[in-house]
């Protein structure tokens, strides 16, 4: 007669090589998410600056300066998604810096991209969902953020991003692809740069 | 590839590749949706209605549903050969709540939606993707469109297939379940 325990055991048994196939598919997924431009959990931030030079050959550019940071507390975000038991792991969180010419403020916005194809992510405001901006690694250093993109018949569509979490109130503010705010090369920078 | 976006593509594949035995639907539908252009049709609503909770809605097809739309397609499709939208045409539900937003804005919730039209039919009838409801859109006179939800459900409004995000319903109160819709450019549809 086989006991209750004998039985567990080898229900163990039977079961320990779908369990070690469960640990290594969670190993593979949470190593995705250490890539070289995003390592898991060391914050990163990404910045670029426009000088006099660039803005003056760019008269139709409105952003002046413009950083992507993924701090402790994106970094806990990203966390959270990975415990929701989704598969997550191409999930980032980021804070989105602007500063537009002639504005002084800064413009400050929380958000989550996502992994689609070719590499590419996609991030937006969850606050103000429809306005997307793309990010793509440029080598292991920086980052190329984009506002819109060509579709195949080689047309621009234009697109925006939202600047804050106003999106239907009295002051939202908008970046959009306009005639030259399209794309964005920021490169890895100490975290002051992202302040 | 995420999980959300794996079942969102996989949805709008199947959803795809069902209406792609559909006959050509009514021209109109390619004029409201073009292949290669965004568009956008919006409503805005008194605040302060009584039977309403929707103060803004939009039914918007911009650069990531052209892009989604594309991938989907597969990468042989040729440069010159637009997604055929006769099998369906991808857009987004953008609608905003009165309330609980930042400062006390309107809180907005977005949800993909595929619109697919049977040959000779009047309307597009509109899916969440993940079984998130459904609706109708048919042109009315005068250029505004309508929107209808189907009887007896309402709408999910939230991001993806997962309830990462907080999502609501539409439809609820008795003043959400049928919209007029004007075109409006993508400018004033932020």
């Amino acid at each position: 007669m086989i006991k209750a325990s004998d039985r567990s055991r080898a229900v163990i048994r039977k079961l320990a090589p779908v369990g070690l196939v469960a640990l290594f598919m969670t190993t593979v997924a949470a190593a995705q998410t250490v890539d070289k431009t995003f390592p898991q959990n060391r914050p990163t931030c990404h910045a670029r600056v426009y000088d006099a030079a660039h803005l003056a050959a760019h008269p139709k550019q409105r952003v002046e300066a413009i950083s992507f940071e993924r701090r402790a507390r994106e970094i806990a975000a990203e966390k959270v998604f990975i415990a929701s038991g989704e598969m997550t792991e191409e999930i980032i969180a980021a804070t989105l810096r602007v500063r537009l010419r002639g504005d002084r403020r800064s413009h400050v916005v929380q958000l989550e991209c996502e992994g689609a194809r070719n590499g590419a992510r996609y991030c937006e405001v969850p606050a103000c969902p429809g306005g997307e901006i793309g990010l793509m690694p440029d080598g292991a250093r920086a980052i190329r953020l984009s506002l819109g993109g060509k579709l195949r018949n080689g047309s621009f569509v234009a697109h925006y991003i939202h600047l804050n979490e106003l999106c239907d109130g009295a002051q939202p503010a908008v970046l959009e692809s306009g005639e030259d705010d399209h794309e964005f090369l920021l490169t890895l920078a100490p975290a002051e740069a992202c302040k | 590839m995420n999980h959300s976006v794996l079942i969102r593509a996989v949805t709008i594949m199947l959803s795809l590749a069902a209406a792609s035995a559909q006959a050509e639907p009514p021209a109109d539908m390619r004029t409201l949706f073009p292949a290669d252009a965004p568009a956008c049709f919006a409503a805005v609503f008194d605040p302060a209605h009584p039977a309403q909770s929707v103060v803004a809605l939009r039914l918007m097809r911009g650069y990531p549903q052209l892009r989604m739309e594309q991938e989907a397609a597969g990468p042989e499709t040729p440069k010159e050969a637009p997604p055929d939208q006769a099998r369906g045409v991808m857009a987004q539900l953008i609608v905003s709540f009165r309330g609980d937003g930042a400062k006390g804005s309107p809180a907005r919730f977005a949800a993909a939606v595929n619109c697919t039209a049977e040959a000779g039919a009047a309307k597009m009838r509109c899916g969440i993707d993940c079984d998130g409801g459904g609706f109708f859109v048919e042109r009315e006179a005068g250029g505004t469109l309508r929107m209808t939800l189907e009887d007896g459900r309402n709408l999910r409004i939230a991001g993806g297939c997962t309830n990462r995000r907080a999502y609501r319903g539409l439809g609820i109160e008795p003043g959400d379940r049928s919209f007029s819709l004007v075109a409006t450019p993508m400018a004033a549809c932020r």
